[in-house]
């Protein structure tokens, strides 16, 4: 980190929304790393970043995508569709905790 | 340990080719790997796609129908290392971090060659080239964290600085400065024909790397940015490519080729600290023992000389990826304001020099100028990794955006 307060910064939703990708990468890997209560922490807040992530594709990005993109009906259902199978998953995995062992494929 | 690479048994050439099961490799996992495993990954791809159109160039000007055919097979091998060594990065890296990843590469090669050049034309022809790898680094980490919002710290992290080097706005040259001259064939120590081959390889897989990923992007600034600087990379293969002696006889360069990745592999064997890549130098070497038994063979028939006495009976000391930051600091110290004129060096711009910058300029600024201004608008400041404190030159030190 620089320490500086970003000046001039500007924010639209797909700043924000690529910032998001890579904190979202970062926590990834932090959870892989690290081990107990910072594990736990690393978990809560990944869960917590997801789900404002998707809300705001679905608040903003998704209505344009319907409306400008070509066939943006289909990718928004297919977006969805993924995302309730990403949200059934996470919900499992929080009930499990983040410190079970993986099971053997 | 004594390794001479024309003694060692290696892998019989029939017993060389790999099925599917064997071609697909598992990437490196692109956040937690060493940065200097992708940094080995990404040089010797460059080795062996440099072994590929050299073997083809070979073959279009041999009139002889086996001698094509053994390179055929020989090549064929080659590609399928290639496969195996560039499939070894992640599909989830983007191409601009990967290229975060070749301009390290292109720093900490370069330094490390330049400090062990024992030629001191050549070595200044690398450390020419080095400050303008560096300070290519440095706009595509700015561009990085404008598209990407990710720092560079996060793939290189802290192993080489990113600061300004020579401004990119000063690479271009008139191209006929980009000219040096060769190394002379008799009386070249070994080494610095090696050093010549691996530096003018990792560039010019640079320069192909720019010219087909450029156009994929979608923002403005990162299109135009690929292109000036791919067109630095077509100095920089210009550059390297002039320090060989043209007067080598095709054998020879074949067998100076499978020499240089005998010795490449074998450098990464030693220093690589991922276990299952490590695993693939090994196996590599030994294919390149063969491979490089098969060319000395070619050369005793054709040229009527042993490789044996052209080249060492014993590698030189690994070619290592390490910082270089107390080297480069002193390069910028010393050598920012250099161009070229003619074969040599000057301080000064003269006026061809000063012709070619204002026809390509068009009156503007260039995109490797307009990231930085663009991420100051955006952030506020440039975006730097100075892990040893502040730029060694006070012109290039950074500053605070003059809006705020």
């Amino acid at each position: 980190m620089t320490g500086m307060t970003p000046v001039a910064v500007r924010h639209d939703v797909l700043d924000l929304l690529i910032s998001q990708h890579t904190r979202i990468r970062d926590l990834f890997s932090e959870l892989e790393s690290s081990t107990g209560p910072a594990r736990r922490e690393a978990f809560d807040r990944l869960v917590r970043l997801l789900a404002v992530h998707e809300t705001i594709e679905e608040q903003f990005v998704h209505p344009l995508t319907r409306r400008h993109v070509h066939g943006g009906d289909d990718i928004v259902e297919d977006r969805l569709a993924e995302e309730r199978l990403a949200r059934q998953r996470l919900a499992a995995l929080q009930r499990m905790g983040p410190d079970t062992a993986p099971r053997p494929v | 340990m004594t390794f001479n690479p024309f003694e060692q048994q290696g892998i019989p050439l029939e017993q060389q080719l790999r099925n599917w099961r064997e071609l697909n490799v598992v990437p490196v996992d692109p956040d937690h790997s060493d940065p200097y495993t992708k940094c080995r990954i990404i040089a010797m791809n460059g080795i062996e796609v440099e072994a590929i159109m050299f073997s083809h160039n070979f073959t279009r000007v041999c009139h002889d129908t086996e001698v094509k055919r053994k390179l055929a097979e020989i090549r064929y091998i080659e590609q399928q290392q290639q496969k195996i060594v560039n499939w070894l990065l992640p599909g989830s890296s983007s191409p601009l971090e990967t290229t975060i990843s070749y301009e390290q590469v292109a720093v900490d090669l370069t330094a490390w060659v330049a400090r062990m050049e024992p030629d001191p034309y050549l070595k200044q022809a690398y450390e020419f080239g080095v400050l303008e790898d560096f300070d290519h680094l440095y706009r595509y980490a700015n561009l990085y964290e404008m598209v990407q919002h990710r720092k560079a710290e996060k793939i290189v992290d802290g192993l080489t600085e990113v600061m300004p080097g020579r401004p990119t706005k000063f690479h271009h040259r008139h191209p006929a400065d980009n000219v040096r001259d060769p190394y002379d064939r008799n009386t070249a120590a070994p080494l610095s024909k090696m050093h010549a081959l691996t530096v003018m390889a990792a560039e010019q897989q640079t320069m192909n790397f720019y010219m087909n990923v450029g156009p994929q992007y979608m923002e403005p600034i990162a299109r135009q940015l690929y292109q000036e600087i791919a067109l630095i990379e077509e100095e920089h293969v210009t550059h390297y490519e002039s320090l060989v002696d043209p007067g080598e006889t095709w054998w020879e360069r074949l067998v100076n080729h499978e020499y240089n990745e005998v010795y490449l592999y074998h450098s990464f064997m030693q220093t690589e600290s991922d276990r299952k890549v490590k695993a693939i130098w090994e196996l590599h070497l030994n294919m390149e023992l063969e491979q490089l038994r098969i060319a000395s063979e070619l050369m005793r028939e054709h040229d009527g000389r042993d490789p044996a006495e052209l080249l060492p009976a014993e590698l030189p000391e690994p070619l290592t990826f390490e910082p270089n930051k107390a080297y480069l600091r002193h390069l910028l110290d010393t050598q920012i304001d250099l161009t070229t004129l003619g074969a040599g060096y000057v301080s000064e711009a003269h006026e061809r020099f000063e012709q070619f910058q204002e026809k390509i300029m068009g009156g503007e600024i260039p995109p490797s100028e307009f990231v930085i201004d663009a991420h100051r608008d955006h952030f506020g400041t440039d975006y730097r990794l100075e892990t040893e404190g502040p730029h060694p030159a006070p012109e290039l030190q950074q500053q605070a955006s003059t809006k705020s």
